[in-house]
């Protein structure tokens, strides 16, 4: 059974238990009550029935029963009966000084309305009640009094009551309605626990048994919501134990990948701290080197905590010359690029140390450019081997020279060699009997052998020259002189009638400082070449003083022989090719060796060669030297080169 | 009397070759190159060509690449004798035609008239050509 009806059920028995209690209480009074006015009753039956008649009306016309039921009224203190003119026909006097009654003038205007009368002594007060009818076509009128203090005595005896009444209900129904509260709300009690307990966190709670009334749905529905807290509950415990499995996963592979990043490191470390080049990470945020690997303190020269990380602190210690090409490429890094720059590093103790240094950008995860990484690299070595490459060239170049020499050694001394050796045989033979074919023969042989002495000789001073190795020796000598040994050596292989030697010396006390034998070699090869070619005309040598902020000694080998054709003078520089492996047009009479050996005089004494020619033109050999060396110009002899203009293309004519 | 054209620039070489033929019974003509050789073709006709290699203005492999040197190489020995010992100067000039080598190195006159006799005397014919 639900609260409700079990509420609705204590009201209605209270509710019984003092109708009860009323109705004893009353009924005793009431039967007294009863017989005083059926006495009153029969009196006053009488008495209104004798005003009736007297009054003229007939038996019965005035409301006889309702005067008695009014009568019986205990508020009730008197009533009479007027006629139309307002005459009293009959009171209630005759039954006893119970009121007075009010004269018909002192009726009140209003036929209905109640009107308060006080008594002449002030004492007591009445409330008279008017009532008009109208009976046998006559009107009448019927007064009703009552007293006021006797009504407000019976409201105050009635308030009274009820106030006990209800005390006395009170004092019933409260143990009642207390036990049967507590007996409907036990379950809500155990609830309420019930849920203090889940709130602590304990979910296996025991519910109160279901009732069949609005707990038993709450308890219900608390089971319910305590199964599905359960199930919540089972599941986010196994995302927790999920959770922390994933968890567990997630920190050995942090504590491994940590591993990895260390050893990685300490490969990184290893590598860089053992390689020879100069690792460095430049950081684009702060604009200094994060790391500088050990190899910079051996590559720099001084220790790596002096640099702190300053790019301009590096920069200072960078070559003057060079600061412009590492300022770029530091600033290329800085703008998250690639550079690279070539550069010498000036170590403390003066030594100086070329550096070619290469930085590019290095990425973040998300692919930004986040520094930019470098490695420096020493170049002493590198420059070591390009020395020892450029020196293996150079031997190479000399291994090619010497087949080279071998070559003319082959060409311009067997052939000779040959025609002797068949002179000699011709001569042993004895099959020459005249006189005069043998003196011929004897003095071919005799210029043949003399000139193979020669050529060995030129050969011998060419390698000499090219070895660099020559033995100079300086001294302050006359142009002059030179120059007439020289033409005067030269004067017997031509002939005068048809070529005329000429020397000039301007002026003709000049002098310069160098080797003395060494420049007559010079101008004796320049002018025995000259002899050698021209067959008419003239050879012309032309010393003077050419003053440049240094002193110079131009001397001048002018012939009118056939010149020498453009790929022939293109071999002039070339010592000891001139007919190397050349044979048929291009191959020319003579070993070279002369110009070979002018070349290595003239680089001695600080100067070069500049031959021009062009076919039909004649040649002039022009000589540079140097008029105020103290020694012997540094020389390899290799670099040095014969100048050579084609007449044909300068344009010049002699 | 049989003709050998000897062609040298070096006269020191062709001047002894041309006596020891001479006394040996040969005409001798000479000529310092490729060019003055075939110059002296236009009109004579040698029975042998003693022929150098490297040599000015003409060379004899030049020489011998000319029509005419193909000509008178089909009909005439030719004997080239040089200082160059590249093998491949020696095979070219077998290829134009030349019937023998000598090397100037390794050069003597008597193998050189033995070498001339050889290739001047016909089958059956004495072998002393001037007598």
């Amino acid at each position: 059974m639900s609260i409700l009806w079990k509420t609705y059920l204590v009201a209605l028995s209270g509710m019984l238990t003092g109708i009860g209690i009323l109705t004893v209480t009353l009924s005793g009074q009431e039967s007294r009550h009863l017989v005083e006015q059926l006495r009153t009753e029969q009196r006053l039956r009488a008495t209104i029935a004798a005003a009736q008649v007297e009054a003229g009306y007939h038996e019965q016309v005035w409301p006889f029963e309702m005067l008695v039921m009014l009568s019986r009224q205990s508020e009730c203190v008197g009533w009479k009966v007027a006629d139309g003119a307002g005459h009293t026909v009959l009171s209630s006097d005759p039954l006893g000084p119970r009121g007075r009654t009010a004269p018909s003038s002192a009726l009140p205007a209003s036929p209905y309305g109640p009107v308060l009368v006080h008594s002449d002594d002030g004492t007591t007060e009445t409330w008279v009640v008017p009532m008009r009818m109208r009976t046998e076509g006559r009107p009448w009128t019927f007064h009703l009094s009552y007293r006021g203090d006797e009504i407000r005595r019976h409201v105050r005896q009635l308030v009274w009551d009820n106030a006990i009444y209800a005390a006395l209900l009170a004092a019933f129904l409260m143990p009642l309605s207390l036990a049967f509260t507590r007996r409907a709300i036990a379950p809500l009690a155990k609830l309420a626990a019930a849920a203090d307990e889940i709130g602590a966190g304990n979910l296996n709670v025991a519910l109160p048994p279901p009732r069949r009334d609005e707990t038993g749905h709450l308890v219900r529905a608390f089971d319910a919501m305590l199964r599905g807290i359960r199930e919540r509950d089972q599941t986010i415990q196994r995302q927790i134990q999920a959770l922390e499995i994933l968890n567990d996963e997630l920190e050995a592979r942090v504590l491994q990948r940590t591993e990895e990043l260390h050893k990685s490191e300490q490969r990184f470390r290893r590598l860089a701290e053992n390689v020879g080049e100069v690792l460095w990470v430049l950081d684009r945020q702060t604009g200094r080197f994060e790391y500088v690997s050990p190899a910079f303190e051996r590559v720099w020269g001084r220790e790596r905590r002096e640099h702190g990380g300053d790019p301009a602190w590096l920069l200072a210690t960078v070559h003057e010359e060079d600061r412009d090409v590492f300022r770029a490429a530091a600033e290329r890094w800085l703008e998250g690029g690639k550079a690279e720059a070539e550069y010498r590093v000036v170590r403390p103790d003066g030594s100086v140390c070329w550096v070619w240094d290469r930085g590019f950008p290095i990425c973040d995860a998300a692919g930004q450019v986040c520094g930019v990484a470098g490695i420096a690299v020493d170049l002493t070595l590198r420059r070591e081997a390009e020395r020892l490459d450029r020196e293996r060239t150079h031997l190479q170049q000399a291994v090619r020279s010497m087949e080279q020499v071998l070559g003319v050694v082959a060409h311009e001394l067997r052939t000779p060699l040959a025609g002797v050796r068949a002179i000699s045989e011709l001569l042993l033979s004895g099959e020459i009997r005249e006189s005069a074919d043998c003196h011929t023969l004897l003095k071919s042989m005799n210029e043949e052998v003399v000139r193979m002495a020669e050529t060995i000789s030129s050969l011998l001073e060419a390698a000499r020259l090219n070895s660099g190795r020559a033995r100079w020796s300086f001294s302050v000598f006359p142009l002059a002189r030179v120059c007439q040994e020289a033409t005067r050596s030269v004067a017997p292989t031509t002939d005068p009638a048809r070529v005329r030697l000429v020397c000039r010396v301007e002026p003709g006390d000049l002098t310069m400082r160098g080797d003395e034998n060494a420049v007559r070699r010079l101008l004796t090869n320049l002018l025995g070449n000259a002899a050698r070619f021209t067959a008419d005309g003239y050879i012309e040598v032309r010393v003077r003083s050419r003053l440049t902020p240094e002193k110079w000694v131009e001397i001048r080998v002018c012939d009118t022989g056939p010149g020498i054709p453009p790929e022939t003078l293109k071999r002039l520089g070339e010592p000891f090719a001139l007919n190397a492996g050349v044979v048929g047009p291009g191959h020319v009479r003579g070993t070279g060796l002369g110009l070979a050996i002018c070349k290595g005089i003239a680089a001695a004494h600080g100067g070069r060669l500049v031959v021009e020619s062009a076919p039909g033109c004649g040649t002039t050999v022009t000589v540079l030297l140097r008029a105020d060396l103290p020694g012997p110009a540094e020389t390899d002899g290799r670099s040095d080169r014969i100048e050579v203009v084609s007449s044909a293309t300068s344009g010049e004519q002699r | 009397m049989k003709s050998v054209l000897v062609v040298d620039d070096c006269e020191v070489f062709r001047r002894p070759i041309e006596m020891a033929l001479r006394a040996a019974g040969y005409r001798t003509i000479s000529a310092g190159n490729g060019q003055e050789a075939l110059d002296i073709l236009a009109t004579e006709q040698p029975d042998l060509i003693l022929l150098d290699v490297a040599m000015p203005v003409m060379d004899g492999l030049a020489f011998l690449r000319t029509p005419v040197g193909q000509t008178v190489a089909a009909r005439t020995p030719v004997i080239v004798i040089t200082a160059l010992s590249e093998q491949e100067l020696i095979s070219d000039a077998c290829r134009l035609g030349a019937r023998e080598r000598l090397l100037k190195s390794r050069f003597s006159l008597r193998e050189l008239l033995e070498c001339v006799r050889k290739h001047t005397t016909r089958p059956g014919e004495p072998s002393r050509a001037a007598s």
